[in-house]
């Protein structure tokens, strides 16, 4: 029963009713469940949505301009790997004292379009693994190049991600825009820690090429 | 004269501002609607985290159009009409054509002469809650008792993402039927048309109603009857137009109508061919059979059984003349974390019955439907579109990363 009991007129207010009214007033707590804040308060409770940090969703790899040279990229993984700018982990290094790191560039790499990337470069080794610092975040102008400068002429057909000779590949992090007054927009592409998986172009041992799947 | 037991003013008052602190009052994101039976608290709709794909729908003075929150295939842009949503101004999708979700999908006569139609497409629970009519249900035409209070008309066109792709063709020529050793070979041809005249990877298109184009079969292929599709497609999203009540039936949506969007992918995509794209067909596959006087569909058949020697050789050629492409989102390694709201109609229990207690139920049951609607699509972190390594023999992705 979790409401107080009715009392009649003239009717003489028991030790029993009494009791029964407060237990209701226990039952009657409010209880924060998943999602919810309660803010309790001497004329009522205030019940909110939890909405903790939805309008601002703080991915991994999220890329952040800081003017025109230089961007932030929040700490991320591939295959469990940090990887590292100027061999600095993005999270930072915490033994030596150094924070997180800042990629920098003189001049942005971008195509006729004003397109360039944020992008993850994984250099694999002979086992197609990842190594700890083998994984780097460059600004590039293509991510299908082997040079990161974009071809003379546009592939359209897609053939998932190219792993280059040497077992290099890239995916990008973030699209960077440049506009006609010099503007630039950045549209994020990953929201996530990646898994990277390869597919070589063949068995043979001296292959360095083939096809890798980042998700 | 024994004691009466007496409440102290202190104790009551105490007692009266614990029933006061509890009491419900809405904070930011939380509606709340008092009944006699208790306070139904419904969540309201958050400004959520914008997500790639977001269509933002506006009539234009003649029709639906809708600009899109840039979405992304690996590293290509997608376009609308050739232009890539990340340009300004941004390109926008125009809706010309609307199918109506709640009629019938079709009319026949029966046996006895009856006219009968077949159930409605259907649509969200969402919109049942705003009066929308309810979807043709099958059985004898017009049968279905029209409801006064749901006299909302609704209108649907989905967004598809297409990606042109080189096709396939399989040729099976039967050699010389009188020997003892028949002899079959099978030939592939690849069309790369749609690509070579494609000037963009992916772009954005609206279609009434989307219907996925099915791939051959492995039958198909051997019977060289197969048509692979030259593109891959898959759903963003479908815009739901909602009329007010009693609108005309016949008349088009226009301005007066309101726009609501149904999501089916929330992230930015990944795209694959299963097979590496080469300039070669590959090597025509010769099979000798130990059939005589046989006839192409035998060999086939012969060729099909798992159990025949060949099997394994004829479904590997296959596999390799397979060009169909593979959506998946990259980032989280892949998986799937909510579930798409379902197509389907709701019926709030009606309960006229004797016991009070039912009644009271159900009388909030339908109280609690009118304030607690079901959301649209689901709540942040969204849907993932899963990918599946096992599709691409991916054997490496599943070993032990190199430790740092």
């Amino acid at each position: 029963m979790n409401e107080w009991p009715e009392a009649r007129a003239g009717q003489t207010l028991t030790p029993e009713m009494w009791n029964a009214a407060r237990a209701a007033n226990g039952r009657n707590q409010l209880i924060a469940g998943k999602g919810i804040r309660l803010k309790p308060g001497p004329l009522g409770t205030v019940i909110a949505v939890n909405d903790n940090g939805i309008a601002s969703f703080a991915s991994p790899f999220r890329v952040a301009l800081l003017g025109s040279t230089s961007a932030t990229i929040a700490p991320g993984f591939v295959n469990l790997i940090e990887p590292v700018i100027d061999g600095v982990h993005l999270s930072g290094e915490d033994a030596k004292g150094t924070p997180p790191p800042t990629l920098k560039w003189d001049k942005l790499a971008l195509d006729s379009d004003g397109r360039g990337f944020i992008a993850l470069e994984v250099t694999l080794d002979v086992n197609w693994k990842v190594a700890d610092g083998a994984a780097l975040i460059v600004q590039v102008a293509a991510v299908d190049t082997a040079d990161g400068v974009p071809a003379k002429t546009k592939s359209i057909a897609a053939n998932g991600v190219p792993i280059f000779t040497g077992r290099k590949c890239r995916y990008p992090l973030a699209m960077i825009r440049q506009r006609s007054t010099g503007a630039l927009d950045c549209f994020q592409i990953v929201y996530g820690d990646l898994t990277l998986g390869v597919k070589p172009a063949d068995s043979a041992a001296t292959t360095t090429t083939g096809r890798a799947f980042f998700y | 004269m024994p004691g009466i037991p007496t409440i102290s003013a202190l104790a009551w008052n105490e007692e009266r501002a614990l029933a006061r602190a509890n009491r419900a009052l809405s904070g930011r994101g939380i509606r709340l609607h008092w009944t006699p039976e208790g306070i139904i608290i419904a969540a309201v709709e958050q400004k959520e985290w914008p997500h790639p794909w977001q269509l933002n729908p506006v009539w234009d003075g003649t029709k639906w159009t809708a600009t899109v929150r840039p979405g992304f295939v690996d590293w290509r842009d997608v376009c609308i009409d050739g232009t890539p949503l990340t340009d300004l101004p941004a390109p926008a999708l125009a809706f010309n054509g609307f199918r109506d979700p709640a009629a019938p999908s079709g009319i026949s006569a029966d046996d006895s002469g009856n006219i009968v139609q077949g159930a409605g497409e259907g649509y969200p629970q969402f919109f049942d809650a705003l009066g929308v009519q309810a979807a043709a249900t099958a059985g004898i035409a017009g049968s279905d008792a029209p409801d006064p209070t749901r006299n909302r008309l609704i209108r649907a066109s989905d967004v598809v993402l297409i990606t042109p792709r080189v096709s396939t063709v399989q040729t099976v020529s039967v050699a010389d039927p009188l020997t003892d050793a028949q002899t079959v070979t099978l030939s592939t041809t690849i069309n790369n048309a749609n690509v070579a005249n494609s000037t963009v990877s992916h772009r954005l298109v609206t279609e009434t109603k989307w219907v996925p184009t099915p791939e051959p079969t492995d039958l198909d292929r051997l019977l060289g009857t197969d048509v692979e599709p030259q593109t891959d497609e898959i759903l963003i999203a479908t815009l739901y137009l909602v009329s007010p009540p009693g609108a005309d039936d016949t008349l088009p949506p226009d301005s007066t109508w309101t726009p609501y969007v149904l999501y089916a992918v929330f992230w930015n995509l990944a795209y694959a061919p299963q097979t590496p794209l080469t300039t070669a067909a590959p090597d025509p596959l010769t099979i000798t059979t130990g059939l005589a006087f046989g006839i192409g569909d035998a060999l086939i058949n012969a060729l099909l059984s798992p159990i025949n020697d060949f099997y394994n050789e004829v479904t590997s050629f296959l596999s390799a003349a397979n060009y169909a492409g593979i959506y998946w989102n990259p980032g989280g390694h892949g998986m799937s974390t909510l579930s798409r709201p379902v197509l389907a109609t709701s019926v709030i229990p009606d309960n006229t019955g004797f016991d009070p207690r039912a009644r009271r139920l159900a009388n909030q049951t339908r109280k609690s439907a009118t304030v607690t609607t079901p959301t649209l699509n689901p709540s942040f972190p969204y849907l993932k579109t899963p990918f599946d390594p096992f599709h691409f023999d991916l054997d490496t992705a599943f070993d032990t990363p190199a430790t740092p």
